[in-house]
């Protein structure tokens, strides 16, 4: 028995940004049948970019094959903390590629989900509930700025041999 | 350079997806999904003409190839590999699981380089047939017995091209 919990997304501000017109509506298609409202759609990464720039979204959904800039060069210029406008949005990638070094660059990038296409509706569904209840810490290092990339954290049972500021930097937003 | 021992920084950013979902405790998650499914559902005939039209456009790839050459252009690869990605990414979501399996084999197959032939054209045909044929058949999932001798079929078909025949 499935016992994902059920949301009303209908407040949810969504980008689909996918080089094909027919994924796009698809997405579109999906998101609204789950009562998400319509969401922005982007054909390129410089869309996608200024839409995200000019509309303050709450999740941006990306594919691999966008261009000029792929999927996961325009997660790293989200991700850019001196030029992004929220270095911290969600993203949920989505690809028709799916080899393992593909998707684990998807993560090295800083997304936060990965979804394989073709994809399902529960699918969709559980990765935006993931990011409801299961949101990732991010981490900044000199080399990477993003959700932290191992997934399962709190079933590692061995010891902590990662260097963890015991005291987590509260993030602006919530400081207030 | 980075430093290895740096100590990395962590914090919970503002969830503003959390925020804005509102729990809805007494809905049953079986009649959302068949809300987004039946979005679906709604798409499927459109589904099907894009499904063919990529189809109709690896067999356009393959009569942009120049007859003379030995070699396969990357104009003419990257045209193929298009049309199998957009196949393979869109064909599962509407119950035609078989075609996304052709297509991603197919990609898989023309974006080896050493696999970089003109008669590779042969077996492009032979896959835009098959989803064709899927299509027309109307087979879903993995076709059953039929879907079983297509993918038997396009196997030989490629184990003859790897093999030079």
């Amino acid at each position: 028995m499935d016992d994902t919990n059920v949301y009303d997304l209908s407040k949810l501000k969504i980008v689909v940004a996918d080089p094909s017109h027919f994924v796009r509506r698809l997405l579109a298609a999906v998101l609204t049948g789950l009562r998400a409202p319509h969401p922005y759609a982007a054909n390129s990464s410089d869309v996608a970019l200024r839409i995200v720039a000019e509309t303050a979204p709450d999740l941006l959904i990306v594919d691999w094959d966008l261009q000029p800039m792929n999927g996961a060069d325009v997660v790293r210029a989200l991700r850019d903390e001196k030029s992004s406008p929220n270095p911290t949005l969600p993203i949920i990638m989505i690809s028709g590629h799916c080899a393992l070094g593909r998707v684990t660059e998807a993560r090295d990038s800083g997304a936060n989900e990965f979804i394989a296409k073709p994809f399902t509706v529960d699918a969709i569904y559980k990765r935006l509930v993931a990011l409801i209840e299961r949101p990732r810490p991010f981490i900044r290092l000199e080399s990477y700025f993003g959700p932290d990339r191992r997934r399962k954290i709190e079933e590692f049972a061995g010891d902590e041999r990662r260097r963890v500021n015991p005291n987590p930097i509260v993030a602006p937003e919530d400081a207030a | 350079m980075t430093d290895p021992t740096a100590t990395p920084e962590q914090f919970l950013p503002r969830n503003t997806i959390a925020e804005k979902a509102r729990p809805m405790p007494m809905t049953n998650i079986a009649n959302l999904y068949a809300s987004g499914n039946q979005a679906i559902n709604e798409m499927a005939g459109e589904a099907r003409e894009y499904l063919k039209s990529e189809a109709a456009e690896l067999r356009a790839a393959c009569a942009q190839a120049s007859v003379g050459a030995e070699v396969l252009e990357p104009a003419v690869c990257k045209r193929i590999m298009a049309a199998a990605n957009s196949l393979r990414e869109v064909a599962g979501s509407f119950g035609y699981g078989l075609v996304s399996e052709i297509a991603s084999s197919l990609y898989n197959l023309v974006s080896n380089p050493s696999l970089n032939d003109r008669r590779i054209l042969t077996v492009v045909d032979l896959h835009a047939d098959a989803v064709e044929a899927i299509l027309r058949q109307n087979l879903k999932d993995d076709g059953g017995e039929i879907g079983s001798a297509i993918v038997a079929s396009l196997r030989q078909a490629v184990y003859r091209f790897a093999a030079g025949n």
